[in-house]
Formats: C-alpha cells, sequence, structure tokens
C-alpha cells in the first residue's frame, strides 16, 4: 500500500511535472501560434495555477474538488473554442458553440443542484470526455477528407489531437466510474487512480510536441 | 462478495487496456492510411499536369501544323500562280524577241530562272505541306520522301514496308512523317553517311519506324545537353510524346545511328 502509495505520489508530480513544461512551451512559442493554439496555451497557464493549488490543498488534507469542478467546465470551454477555430465549416462551428453553451449549462446545474460542488461531478467528467473524443474524431475525419497537412508528423494538430483522443478515452472510464469507487472507496480507488497521472503525462507529453512543432508552421 | 468487486475492478481494467490499445491501433492506421490517400493525390495531380503539358503540346503541333498549311496554301495557290503567270507572259515575249539576239538570251536566262523559282516555291509548298499523306497515307508519303532524297544522289535510301498496311489515325501519322524527315534531314546533315534505311513495321497494337544510317553517329544525350543544341531531337522528342511513342537511340558513334520510334495503336 504505502509502496503504491509512493508509486502514485511520484507519478504525480511527474504529472505536474510535464504540465509545467508544456506550458512553458507553449508560452515560449506564443508569439508564432494560431489562434486555436494560443486557446490552449491560455487552458495550460489556467491548469497550471489549478493543479498547483489543488496539490497544495491535497498536501494539507483539504477538499480540491471545488476547483477541479470549476476547472473542469473551463477545460471544456476552451477546448470548445480551440476545435470550433480548427473546423472549416461554419455548421459545425456553430454546432460546436452550442455544444459548449449546452455543457455549460448541464455542468453548472450539476455542480450546484445534482452532485454538488464539494463532490466529484463524475457525470460532467463523463460527459466532457464523450464531447472531446467526438470532436477529436470528427478533426480526424476533416484531417483526412482535406489533406490539408502535407507531412503529419510536423502538424501541431495532429500531435495534439491525437494527445486529446488519448487523454479523454483513458480518462472515460476512470471518470465514469469514479463516483461508484468513490463510495466503495479503500485502495480500490487507488489502484485506478494511479492510471490517472500516467495518462496526463502521456497527454501532455503530445502536446508538448505540438507545440514544439508549431513554430515551424 | 469482495472478490467479485476486485473481479469487476480487474475486468474494468483489461476494457480500459484494450481500449487504449484498440485507440492506438486507431491512430496508426489513420497516420498510414493518410499518407497513402496523400501518395495517390499526388500521383493523381502529377497525372493530370502531364495530361494537361500533352494537350499544350498537342494544341502547339497543330497550330504549327495549321500554320504551315497556310503558307504552304499561300504560296501554292498565290505566289506560286502568279510565277506561271509571269511564265506565260515571258514565253509570249520570247516568241516576239528576234533569235540569237541578246535580248533573246537574256529572256531565256530570265525564263530558266523563272522555272527554278517555280520548282523551288513547289518543293517548299510540299515540305510544308505533305499532300500526299493527307491523300494516300503514310507509307506513299514516305515513299515519295525516299524518291526526293534519291532524286538528288547524295546518297542511297532503302525504304521496306510490310505489303498490307492499312491507314492509322492521321495525327499519328503525320507525326512519324515529320520525325522521318527531321532525321532524314539530320542524317543528310550531321551524319556523313552513305545510306539510309527507313523500314516501317505495324503489328495489331503498334506501329515501328526504324530509321538507320551508316554515318558518324552520335551520343543523342551529349547533343541535347548542348545549349543551343539538339532542337531537332528535342522537335522530335515533343512530338513523339504528344501521341505516346517511345523512342530509342540504339546508334553507337563512328559506327552509324539507329533509331526505332515505337507507337500504341488505338484497338
Amino acid at each position: 500500500m504505502n509502496n503504491e502509495l509512493t508509486i502514485q505520489t511520484l507519478l504525480n508530480y511527474l504529472a505536474i511535472g510535464c504540465i509545467l513544461i508544456t506550458t512553458l512551451v507553449s508560452l515560449w512559442h506564443y508569439k508564432y501560434l494560431s489562434v486555436s493554439l494560443k486557446l490552449l496555451s491560455i487552458l495550460l497557464c489556467i491548469s497550471s495555477v489549478i493543479t498547483v493549488v489543488m496539490t497544495y490543498l491535497s498536501i494539507h488534507h483539504t477538499n480540491n474538488l471545488v476547483y477541479y469542478n470549476v476547472y473542469t467546465i473551463v477545460e471544456f470551454i476552451f477546448l470548445g473554442f480551440f476545435f470550433q477555430d480548427l473546423f472549416s465549416s461554419r455548421r459545425v462551428k456553430i454546432l460546436v458553440l452550442g455544444l459548449i453553451l449546452v455543457f455549460t449549462g448541464f455542468a453548472i446545474c450539476n455542480l450546484f443542484f445534482i452532485e454538488g460542488i464539494s463532490n466529484y461531478n463524475s457525470y460532467s467528467l463523463a460527459i466532457e470526455s464523450i464531447l472531446c473524443i467526438g470532436l477529436s474524431l470528427f478533426y480526424f475525419l476533416e484531417m483526412f477528407k482535406e489533406l490539408k497537412i502535407p507531412r503529419l508528423e510536423k502538424s501541431p494538430y495532429f500531435w495534439i489531437n491525437t494527445g486529446i483522443l488519448f487523454y479523454f478515452s483513458g480518462n472515460l472510464f476512470l471518470f465514469t466510474f469514479s463516483h461508484y469507487l468513490q463510495q466503495k472507496g479503500g485502495s480500490m480507488l487507488a489502484d485506478i487512480y494511479i492510471m490517472s497521472p500516467f495518462i496526463g503525462i502521456v497527454y501532455y507529453t503530445l502536446l508538448t510536441i505540438g507545440l514544439w512543432n508549431s513554430r515551424k508552421t | 462478495m469482495e472478490q467479485q468487486e476486485n473481479l469487476n475492478i480487474v475486468l474494468l481494467l483489461i476494457l480500459g487496456t484494450c481500449g487504449m490499445l484498440v485507440m492506438s491501433v486507431f491512430i496508426i492506421a489513420f497516420i498510414v492510411n493518410y499518407q497513402r490517400k496523400m501518395a495517390n493525390q499526388q500521383n493523381h495531380m502529377q497525372e493530370m499536369q502531364l495530361a494537361y503539358q500533352r494537350e499544350l503540346l498537342e494544341v502547339a503541333i497543330e497550330i504549327q501544323e495549321n500554320e504551315r498549311r497556310r503558307i504552304a496554301k499561300d504560296l501554292h495557290d498565290e505566289i506560286g500562280a502568279m510565277l506561271s503567270t509571269m511564265r506565260l507572259s515571258l514565253i509570249q515575249v520570247s516568241r516576239n524577241v528576234p533569235a540569237n539576239s541578246q535580248s533573246a538570251d537574256y529572256t531565256q536566262q530570265a525564263k530558266n530562272l523563272l522555272d527554278e523559282t517555280i520548282n523551288n516555291v513547289r518543293r517548299i509548298s510540299k515540305d510544308l505541306l505533305p499532300a500526299t499523306l493527307d491523300e494516300f497515307g503514310l507509307v506513299d508519303a514516305l515513299e515519295e520522301l525516299c524518291d526526293k532524297v534519291r532524286a538528288s544522289a547524295i546518297m542511297e535510301v532503302d525504304f521496306t514496308c510490310e505489303a498490307t498496311f492499312r491507314r492509322v489515325d492521321p495525327k499519328v501519322e503525320l507525326t512519324l512523317y515529320r520525325i522521318a524527315q527531321e532525321l532524314i534531314n539530320n542524317s543528310l546533315k550531321h551524319a556523313n553517311a552513305n545510306r539510309i534505311e527507313i523500314a516501317l513495321a505495324k503489328t495489331e497494337s503498334q506501329l515501328v519506324l526504324t530509321i538507320s544510317d551508316d554515318g558518324d553517329g552520335f551520343d543523342h544525350e551529349e547533343v541535347s545537353q548542348r545549349r543551343g543544341k539538339g532542337l531537332g531531337l528535342k522537335n522530335i522528342e515533343s512530338r513523339a510524346s504528344a501521341i505516346n511513342a517511345s523512342i530509342q537511340y540504339n546508334g553507337v558513334e563512328k559506327k552509324g545511328t539507329h533509331i526505332v520510334i515505337e507507337v500504341a495503336l488505338a484497338s
């Protein structure tokens, strides 16, 4: 148990390090970034701040879920506008805007009236994951149809989109069953949540690669 | 109970792992198919560009041939006719000039020059517009071309062709005729040859024109790369590419030239 916790703590700090590195890379390249990547950069800055605050609160055994639940709403708003900028069709842009508005409304209701502000908002997290997976897959489809990118490995959007798909797919089942696992408690939750920072590390690494390549475009 | 819960958790983990594996496979499949589609698109673009260039070439050649046709017609109908009228007038004049006088000599000289001019105009007009090719086809046109070269007594010309030879696409016939014309001119001008052999063979799917001489031979790549030179060869290659014909240069320097032009026939 202690060893697992130590491994989890190590992975958590590694994930925090990855977030900070990705944020620094995005700020370093900020003036070269397109509108969508600038939005992502701002999201990363917010993510870094929230992560540091949550880690501090966690160390002091204070409930930090309020920040995480609010961050979930902010995260989807920024990712939504990120995807909206990527899509070329006007209809799709309007659809994405609609999704942002609907999700934000639902998540706020969930925060205050359904699952509560101090509890894990697994419904919001699950829906956010599904929407992000859908947007990511849709963008892959658009990339495949339009063939605008001559070399995929040099495209920041390919790496970032892959990261988003990987992150939200990987975390979807964690988010879906976190409420159930939280009620059961014990080591089961810790066992599952050892995967979460690992998925985060992969996610932020892919974002870093994407942002690194953004300068060349 | 606890065991069942643990089993559920493990199953969930396995499901999650499988899900991630599926996603990885999806990403890899996406990359592979994307690259393949890009490559196909680029090939398609290249094919379209080649087709467009070929079309431009065909148009340029057609314009050139139309211009030649117009000039040949003007030479024959206008210049040729006027020269013939002048000749008739000169014959009238010569009848009224006293015989064995200086005027008679000058008149005869003028008539000879006029005859030579009329023949040159006729020859230039025929070179520009080979009427035999239009009326009787490639075989007869090549035979006429060879007769002209033989008549000049510069070198021997041997033309062989299959006995049964039906006409093919006029564009193909004209192109092969022009190529033969250019190659014979090259042999006459540059090869120091004593003999040219022209052979025309036809299969169900192909027409093959072979032109050989016993002259000095040449390195066609070296000639093509020389600035300002090799325009005749470039002209031949342009005309050949317009009808999708292939050219093989099999000559050896100092041992003659052997050129084979193959063109596929439409079924």
